[in-house]
């Protein structure tokens, strides 16, 4: 479970509300917001790469501290381009380190590439020559090789392929089936409407609704966005 | 712990050197410093077969005197011939080749010709294996650094899964350590190329070039750390190229640049050539003056006349001789003292220690040059009481030459420029500071305020 508490911080260009929250086991909620660097702060701190200045945030009931990272949750954060992991070395070689230095099982990480449908041929190429949703399934994979009982996203399908976002969406409906809570920051309440239990909005420093996936089926997506992501 | 760095260490290898373009820059670095290494043994047999020539014909030529008057007019040269670490930085030293007439006029020479070949000789800056390392060695390693950290989204990624010391820490020692390897191949490769090409090194000369090596590799990882910081410090922009461009020119042009400007300002200070000559011309002249209006004096007498020779010629050697040489000395010792400000200044920038080492090391480099003037001076001395010697007491048929074959030529020392441990000790200081503000502005970036 994913409990969010009184949480705050004041700022001058990106501010948040005072608002609490609480992602139940087997639920996957979609946090909605247009201004970027509320969302991006949140991640940060849910990460414990940013302190939090007031309220708490938790994992199963274990506070994050910050420079402390959470064991008790997976982080899929977005990948803007694929430039920003191209470590000159091939695919391969770049797993193979990430299990290697993570101690991670390979049957695990190859499990979820199985499942995203990934092409062995890919691991022989450079990061560099790869389509960027490639690189996101490595990623994914290696994010999920353990089992933690939460997750926290941020963005993550934001230009991916409609192809990848479909294998992804089955993917994550098939951890929500598992029991794990996961949290969703993004600004696209389209690709919300698809998955979300629920969805909650952050405006202008306000945190002004919260809604069910039933009703948000009754609901028009277009006014919806148009009232709090614009 | 061990697990973990050999897996970084791995990586980084295939990194480095398993990466098409980096693999690239390899090749034309390796290209250059190996046909650098080549021109450079050409070269040197080439000088050490000059060598030869210049003492036979330095021979031949005393042979053709006909008198000792013309021994003396006409003198005779000194070659500087370096040390055979020439191969390696030929185009990173202070002389050319350069040589000294010995006659008996007051005037010390040391020149360069540009007559015949030696016109086509100068190859200009850099082209050697020492520049190659300075120029092309300094930018790839910019390069390196400023590629070790991806992106901030790579390095919070890398942060979460290893920690944020482990992170820093073995990327930026398994890197420094694998393009380390790189640089010590390729000296190794070229030593031994040198070696099978039959020139052969003093243990000095081996100690000193080991020593060159261990120091190129600081300054390296200098420009390594650099680039790593840099890239930091812009937050992983993309116009960090032109910084790191910029921060490049200016520690590989610029500050030996401005080195050589401050030791060029001070230089304007120091008594002219010139008037150093004037003053020696005239103690000359006020001697052969005052010898002439004495020998008026002297009666028709043979004996008495070659007494007076004989006085005279003490005298001259005893007060105007040894006066000129005060002189010539007086100039000696200011230049010391620019040469020890140069040093000291050079001292302090990893790029000028580098470009001051290698002109020591090189024996081509400043106290190169004061070694061959204090060689000059001494052969001076006795070829002086040598030629009056011959010419007023001596009653030979021939011409008996002064200096004969390997004696013409003077060996340049290779050397270690003075205070080369505190340039060294400054330079990984350097090296130090950037690696802890590197290290403070990655964690500034990854933990956000």
């Amino acid at each position: 479970m994913i409990s969010i508490l009184d949480l705050s911080f004041p700022g001058a260009d990106i501010a948040l509300p005072r608002f609490s929250l609480e992602v139940q086991n087997g639920e996957i909620f979609f946090l909605l917001s247009s201004e970027e660097g509320v969302m991006e702060r949140l991640f940060d701190m849910a990460g414990g790469f940013s302190p939090i200045p007031e309220g708490a945030i938790a994992f199963d009931g274990e506070e994050v501290r910050a420079g402390r990272f959470p064991e008790r949750s997976s982080f899929l954060a977005r990948i803007a381009d694929k430039g920003e992991f191209d470590t000159e070395a091939s695919l391969q070689d770049w797993l193979d380190f990430i299990i290697g230095i993570c101690a991670l099982s390979r049957e695990a990480v190859v499990e979820t590439l199985i499942r995203m449908n990934f092409s062995e041929r890919d691991l022989k190429k450079r990061v560099r020559d790869v389509k960027a949703d490639i690189l996101r399934m490595v990623y994914l994979a290696v994010e999920f090789a353990r089992e933690k009982s939460n997750i926290v996203i941020h963005d993550f399908c934001k230009g991916v392929e409609k192809n990848f976002e479909l294998k992804f969406d089955r993917l994550l409906v098939r951890k929500r089936d598992e029991g794990k809570a996961i949290l969703y920051l993004t600004g696209d309440i389209f690709y919300a409407a698809q998955i979300a239990d629920r969805i909650g909005f952050i405006k202008r420093g306000q945190f002004p609704f919260e809604a069910t996936a039933a009703d948000l089926r009754e609901m028009d997506i277009q006014q919806l966005h148009l009232k709090f992501l614009s | 712990m061990y697990g973990l760095f050999f897996n970084f260490l791995k990586f980084e290898g295939k990194r480095v050197f398993f990466d098409k373009k980096n693999l690239l820059f390899f090749l034309v670095i390796s290209s250059l410093a190996f046909y650098f290494t080549f021109t450079g043994i050409n070269e040197y047999r080439w000088s050490r077969g000059d060598e030869a020539n210049f003492a036979h014909y330095e021979g031949e030529k005393i042979g053709t005197y006909v008198n000792y008057a013309q021994y003396g007019a006409y003198g005779f040269r000194l070659l500087y011939a370096p040390s055979p670490l020439i191969v390696f930085f030929g185009n990173s030293s202070v002389l050319q080749e350069v040589e000294s007439n010995i006659d008996v006029t007051e005037i010390i020479k040391v020149s360069h010709s540009f007559k015949g070949k030696n016109l086509f000789l100068y190859k200009g800056y850099f082209k050697d294996f020492s520049g190659i390392v300075f120029l092309f060695g300094s930018l790839l390693m910019l390069y390196m650094g400023m590629s070790c950290f991806s992106s901030l989204a790579y390095s919070k990624f890398m942060v979460r899964k290893v920690g944020l010391n482990r992170f820093f820490s073995l990327t930026v020692l398994c890197r420094m350590m694998m393009l380390s390897l790189f640089f010590l191949l390729l000296t190794g490769g070229c030593w031994l190329a040198t070696i099978l090409a039959g020139v052969r090194f003093s243990s000095a000369e081996k100690g000193n070039f080991i020593l060159f090596s261990l120091m190129a590799l600081v300054y390296l990882d200098f420009f390594f750390l650099a680039g790593i910081t840099v890239t930091l410090l812009s937050r992983f922009r993309r116009h960090v190229f032109i910084w790191l461009f910029i921060l490049w020119f200016a520690f590989v042009f610029l500050v030996p640049e401005i080195g050589r400007m401050i030791l060029f300002n001070r230089s304007k200070f120091l008594v002219s050539n010139d008037a150093v000559n004037l003053e020696k011309l005239k103690t000359l002249m006020t001697f052969e003056r005052k010898m002439k209006e004495q020998f008026k004096q002297v009666s028709g007498d043979e004996r008495k006349r070659m007494d007076f020779v004989n006085r005279a010629m003490a005298d001259y050697i005893n007060n105007s001789f040894l006066f000129n040489e005060t002189v010539e000395l007086r100039l000696t010792q200011e230049m010391r003292g620019l040469i020890h400000l140069h040093q000291g200044v050079s001292l302090a920038f990893p790029s000028a220690f580098f470009s001051l080492a290698a002109g020591e090391i090189s024996s081509r480099g400043y106290w190169g040059y004061l070694d061959f003037i204090d060689f000059i001076m001494k052969v001076r001395r006795e070829f002086l009481k040598y030629y009056l010697n011959k010419s007023y007491f001596a009653h030979d048929s021939k011409v008996l030459p002064f200096i004969r074959g390997e004696r013409a030529i003077f060996r340049g020392r290779s050397r270690l420029p003075g205070g080369f441990w505190i340039g060294f000790v400054i330079t990984v200081m350097y090296c130090a500071c950037c690696l802890l503000v590197a290290r403070l502005f990655l964690k500034k970036l990854v933990y956000r305020p």
